[in-house]
């Protein structure tokens, strides 16, 4: 039977089209219930004796939520103990219009075969379609859909005494269904039904009824709803934006615009900010000129348990102090969120003062986001653990959003927990590979066949080796080399051929595009591909045959290329390194085999390479890089040391940016529209205003009009009463850096393909495709332009691989951050019950606080300058910190004291304090004595 | 269309409508039958298709949002448009129905120029900014004679089918003023459609005169004139086509007939339309 549905739409251009669509209805939608004789269901869903663990609900139930149920109330229905579970079409649809989150949840359920969740496609079912009725609101005839499904279901299924139960918060939807007959429930009172309902009640929604608190004065002004925010986005009167939450100061954000590129609009104060939390799109209204204010340059923490009204007033009045007149910036307030940006997030339970309170606040992981108030009456196991929460709401009348528990993730301080909180708030994906990933796998014994010998290149009989990091098991690139009879040298970089194992397409090609790149934590690896692969078959271990994809050149005496080609082959690794097992073969004179031997052709040719490369203006940045020793037992950091760069670092390094360098020339030549290609944008000169201000205050003038004429000018700059003065240029220069950037070479103008930093005209990713999607796609690409593979579709396709380009990106930086919080986190496990003198300096001044660099370390911390007793006197123009005689400027040298500040058992954090210079009733002493630590060495 | 015939058979036919008897058995007031069938094309806001005899004519309402004449700015607009369709015969292959198209869509535009037909207030949205224009497309598909009533009738029955999309006017903050949609996709406006003009075409042949000609009966027509009648016998449009010339009385006469004729036909169309909006739609698939 087919019928059209017919409706109205505006379009964004303000035209109103009438939209008609055919509509088939069908008499083979079926129950899926495993004993209807009516329905031919061949893989029926159901159990056949569904029940519902209840002390109420007796008997066979089938459970039906309706859109607002699952919209809300999902990590209800994720539990495992609520099974059976029919979801309709209707609700369906209602979900992956309202919420993505909801609606990813929802499709996990469905596919998995535990939960039993059967999706009823009942708008396309004969008996259980309606039509809208005239005067009827799209609501309403959603909600008449879903009861006349389930009358549907209860008459279809009566025969087989198996009842269906409507789970809807909706009261009016609720009687109705009552009056037809059908069993309905609310969720809070389904869930007390439940017989682990105490588990689940705290993971209970509040839903708008519980949380409208009648009476309270509003805190906030009133969201405009969308459709005038749509208005006042066209003619000008709004601006739409993503929200910035300032990680320093809970009371100041910024809006980066949409249609200007770099313009950030500054939102000052919690009335301005109303509500908006990191990562919304908001609409923005621009504050007259009058009122425009500077960024304050203080670290505000928002600590203690606020009043709902008080604190607005309050919270303005700080930063009415604040604000110094000089330089303003456009304000603005936020009038409504387009979208809001909310996930789960990690948090710790701040209990209430009150004994028996149920509502506690949760600060959550990330400072950008504000304190989340919740309902709970586990509060006392919670305390002291990491827990996830979701926010339900934001209302007016409440100064901070409202939320429910999801999940513990266990205590405070463990390892294991505080990884996975990383990993949760970085947007890691960590679970396990699913079975259909593990399906692509190749089958163990995996072996070299005939065909395969065919296809590729033999370079077994080369003195192939790999130089890695020590405890490295991914090994994904090996170098050969050797004269050839006419002087020059031929030189292999041999990548490992992770594209042969993952071919477009499948399962396994989903989950490593949506990962993008293995993470590295501390003491955690996060693989992008199984083991299996990566640590493996892939691995390019010593003694080993494996797949390889080479790039050979022909490298003159100066180490100009001759000619390069590609090809895939099978090498044979004679040796896998470690730095400094290579390093200490090559000074060796006494070792004269092959494996030493190619390797200082190697290493006196990167020396030429990089010689070359800094004469074309790359840049050499630093920033302090760490490495813990850990404890073989407890696995807790034991000593820490600065990584150190030996020379056979840099002669890996030289060779990869060649192969990728050479490779990036091979895709663009081939593919000029749909190359996967990495950009490095050069930073505007305003962000470097910092550094040459700083580097002035010593006496050396930064020359930033170019790449080179910064390696050159950085190269100059060395103090020689401070050794570390030029490192920690190097290091204030690489945050004026850009992000360097994944693109897609047909949606970028061919100009901007400039990498900064290396100084190479055109540059990809090649070299690790075990822990780098790009760098797959990339083998991909290049196995098409030597013919050694069959092309994809998806390859051309410009959008696909920029939209791809901009996972990759978003999933490099969030990695990146989590390395850093990992680093971050053992050097804090590190100091625990230890107090440490060393030498820092400082990095920037600040209004109140100056910033710490500790080498030894590579940590950085604050000092706070205005809770002492003793008053410090802030130069602006200068960028100095006075108190009494002595200043405070960058690149000064101090001694510091550091260690665990545990005041707050729930929050502990790093601690800094002044010992040298010495000020009078601010520095403290220097302690040498460390017993804790001594005792730890005793045992 | 272009029927060729004999010195002898055209003596045949004039005679014979001399005498009020017409080849197929028709008086001289008869139409052949009328087949009408209402909202034919679902994407249209409205459409009705015309079968007289062997002619057969397709007409969509469409709306759209668009600016309104300087001159009158609360009014909407309507916007006609005829396509005489190259299947329909050989003549009007390429651009051979050109000339033919630009003259009807003329016509109708003339015929509806009479502020009384139709209420063109009930368009206006926003005075001066915006109003709804409706497009009025026709399509001939077959000309089996007597094309322009078939057309007149055709857009009448289009335009009574036609549900207008309710609309809010919103005044944003600095006093522009927006469109929005209701809610409600079964809230719409219907226009009066009571005083559109239908087409009356009257052929002279020899001392008599007809309604209605069949293609033969228009080779043998010397005179021919079609008015615009509304139901009250106004007739807001006239034309005169064909090579032979009229004397004022006959005109006169000619013209009384067409409303006679005219009025007649109103008072059954109307009739039948609210008959044609409740059956069912059977489209081009019978």
């Amino acid at each position: 039977m087919i019928r059209s549905n017919v409706f109205i739409r505006k379009t964004k251009r303000g035209k109103i089209l009438k939209v008609v669509r055919e509509h088939y209805l069908r008499d083979d939608v079926y129950c899926s219930f495993p004993k209807c004789e009516q329905c031919e269901e061949e893989k029926p869903i159901f159990s056949s004796n569904p029940s519902v663990d209840s002390k109420e609900l007796v008997g066979k139930y089938l459970i039906i939520p309706d859109s607002n149920v699952v919209l809300h109330q999902m990590d209800i229905l994720e539990d495992s103990s609520i099974r059976n579970v029919i979801i309709l079409q209707t609700v369906y649809g209602e979900v992956l219009h309202r919420s993505a989150i909801a609606y990813k949840k929802l499709k996990d359920c469905l596919s998995n075969p535990e939960k039993k969740f059967y999706l009823f496609m009942n708008e396309f079912h004969r008996d259980t379609f309606i039509e809208r009725d005239q005067k009827e609101s799209p609501n309403d005839r959603n909600d008449r859909a879903i009861r006349t499904a389930a009358l549907w279901y209860q008459k279809h299924l009566k025969p087989y005494e198996v009842e269906i139960l409507l789970v809807t918060n909706d009261q009016s939807n609720k009687n109705l269904a009552l009056e037809s007959g059908i069993k309905t429930n609310t969720v809070e009172k389904f869930v007390k039904s439940l017989k682990n309902c105490d588990e689940l009640a705290d993971k209970l929604a509040l839903t708008r009824e519980a949380s409208s608190s009648t009476g309270k004065t509003a805190v906030f002004e009133e969201h405009l709803p969308l459709s005038s925010i749509q208005v006042g986005l066209k003619s000008g009167s709004y601006i739409q934006g993503t929200f910035h939450a300032s990680r320093d100061n809970y009371l100041e954000a910024s809006v980066d615009v949409y249609e200007k590129d770099g313009l950030s609009i500054l939102i000052q104060g919690q009335q301005h900010m109303n509500r908006a939390m990191q990562g919304d799109t908001v609409a923005i209204e621009i504050l007259p000129e009058s009122e425009w204010q500077s960024s304050s340059s203080l670290i505000l923490e928002d600590d203690g348990e606020k009043n709902d009204e008080s604190t607005i007033s309050e919270d303005k009045k700080i930063l009415q102090d604040i604000s110094n007149k000089s330089e303003k910036k456009p304000c603005g307030k936020v009038v409504g969120i387009i979208k809001r940006n909310w996930r789960q997030f990690c948090g710790m339970l701040q209990k209430s003062l009150i004994e028996t309170a149920t509502r506690h606040l949760v600060i959550p992981a990330d400072k950008r986001i504000p304190k989340i108030r919740i309902e709970t009456r586990q509060a006392d196991v919670l305390d002291g653990k990491r827990i996830l929460v979701v926010i339900d709401s934001w209302p007016r009348t409440s100064r901070y959003p409202l939320g429910h528990f999801v999940r513990n993730l266990g205590a405070i301080g463990d390892k294991k927990t505080e990884n996975e909180v990383l990993l949760i708030e970085h947007d890691i994906p960590h679970h396990q590979f699913s079975t259909a990933v593990r399906a692509c796998l190749p089958s163990l014994p995996w072996s070299i066949t005939e065909e395969d010998l065919k296809q590729r290149k033999d370079l077994r009989d080369l003195t192939v080796v790999s130089v890695d990091p020590p405890g490295c098991t991914d090994i994904d690139d090996a170098l050969h080399c050797f004269q050839l009879d006419n002087g020059n040298y031929e030189v292999g970089v041999h990548i490992a051929d992770v594209s042969h194992f993952i071919k477009p397409g499948t399962a396994i090609d989903v989950e490593a595009a949506n990962r993008a790149n293995t993470v590295y934590l501390i003491d955690q690896r996060i693989d992008m591909v199984p083991e299996l692969l990566s640590s493996n078959i892939c691995s390019l271990r010593g003694g080993e045959e494996r797949f390889a994809f080479s790039v050979i050149w022909e490298l003159d005496e100066n180490a100009k290329v001759v000619n390069v080609k590609f090809t895939k082959s099978i090498i044979k690794s004679k040796a896998a390194l470690t730095y400094a097992e290579a390093q200490m073969r090559i000074d060796d004179s006494q070792q004269t085999d092959d494996v030493t031997k190619s390797l200082r052709l190697l290493n006196k040719l990167a020396k030429i390479l990089k010689q070359e490369r800094i004469k074309q203006g790359s840049l050499t940045l630093a920033s302090p890089e760490v490495r813990f020793h850990m404890d073989s037992e407890t696995h807790d950091p034991i000593e820490v040391q600065t990584k150190q760069l030996l020379e056979t670092n840099s002669m890996v390094e030289e060779f990869m940016l060649l192969a990728n360098i050479a490779t990036a020339k091979k895709i663009y030549d081939e593919f000029p529209s749909c190359a996967l290609l990495r950009r490095h944008p050069e930073p505007p000169s305003s962000n470097f205003e910092s550094l040459i201000k700083s580097a002035e205050s010593k006496g050396f003038t930064l020359n930033v009009t170019s790449g080179k004429m910064l390696a050159e000018s950085l190269e100059k700059s060395v103090l020689e009463s401070n050794s570390y003065f030029n490192t920690m240029l190097r290091i204030m220069a690489t945050r004026c850096m850009l992000q360097a950037l994944y693109f897609c070479s047909g949606v970028v103008d061919q100009k901007d393909f400039y990498h900064y930093g290396l100084a190479a005209p055109i540059y990809t990713h090649f070299t690790s495709p075990i822990r780098r999607y790009s760098d797959i796609i990339v083998h991909r690409l290049l196995a098409v332009s030597i013919q050694a593979d069959a092309p994809h579709p998806d390859f051309l396709d410009k959008k696909k691989t920029q939209n791809l380009c901009n996972n990759l990106n978003y999933r490099h930086k969030m990695a990146q951050y989590a390395g850093r919080a990992s680093v971050g986190l053992h050097t804090q496990l590190f100091f625990q019950n230890k107090i440490v003198c060393e030498d820092g300096y400082i990095l920037f001044v600040r209004k109140n606080a100056i910033q710490i660099l500790i080498p030894k370390y590579g940590l950085e911390g604050t000092i706070f300058l205005d809770k002492s007793p003793v008053k410090f006197v802030y130069d602006e123009t200068s960028g100095t910190q006075k108190c009494g005689d002595i200043t405070f400027s960058s690149f000064d040298k101090v001694v510091v004291q550091i260690s665990i500040d545990k005041t707050h058992i729930q929050h502990q954090k790093l601690c800094l304090k002044l010992v040298s210079p010495y000020i009078g009733g601010f520095s403290v002493s220097n302690i040498e004595e460390e017993p804790p630590q001594k005792k730890k060495r005793k045992s | 269309m272009d029927v060729i015939l004999s010195k002898s058979e055209k003596i045949f036919l004039t005679h014979g409508i001399e005498e009020g008897i017409r080849e197929d058995g028709r008086a001289p007031d008869d139409y052949r039958t009328i087949d009408l069938e209402l909202s034919v094309v679902p994407n249209a806001n409205g459409s009705s298709r015309i079968k007289l005899g062997n002619s057969d004519v397709l007409a969509g309402v469409k709306c759209e949002i668009g600016e309104p004449d300087p001159g009158r700015p609360n009014e909407g607009k309507i916007i006609f448009n005829v396509d005489c369709s190259a299947n329909a015969g050989t003549e009007w292959e390429g651009r051979g129905g050109d000339d033919l198209e630009i003259e009807i869509s003329e016509f109708l535009s003339k015929a509806y120029s009479n502020k009384s037909c139709l209420d063109l207030q009930i368009l206006g949205l926003i005075p001066g900014e915006q109003c709804w224009h409706l497009y009025i497309d026709v399509l001939i598909l077959r000309n089996g004679g007597n094309i322009l009533d078939a057309v007149s009738l055709a857009v009448k029955s289009a335009l009574y089918d036609t549900e207008i999309p309710k609309v809010l006017i919103k005044m944003s903050e600095k006093g522009q003023s927006e469109v929005e949609l209701t809610d409600n996709p079964s809230d719409y406006i219907i226009m009066s459609t009571e005083n559109c003009p239908i087409f009356v075409s009257i052929c002279k042949l020899g001392k008599g005169h007809v309604v209605d000609a069949t293609a033969k009966e228009s080779a043998c027509t010397m005179a021919k004139i079609v008015s615009a009648v509304r139901k009250d016998g106004m007739i807001t449009a006239s034309q005169k086509k064909c090579s032979g010339s009229l004397q004022e009385s006959s005109v006169l006469e000619m013209y009384e007939h067409c409303r006679k004729v005219g009025m007649e036909l109103n008072k059954t169309l109307i009739s039948k339309l609210s008959e044609a909006k409740n059956a069912p739609i059977v489209g081009f698939l019978a």
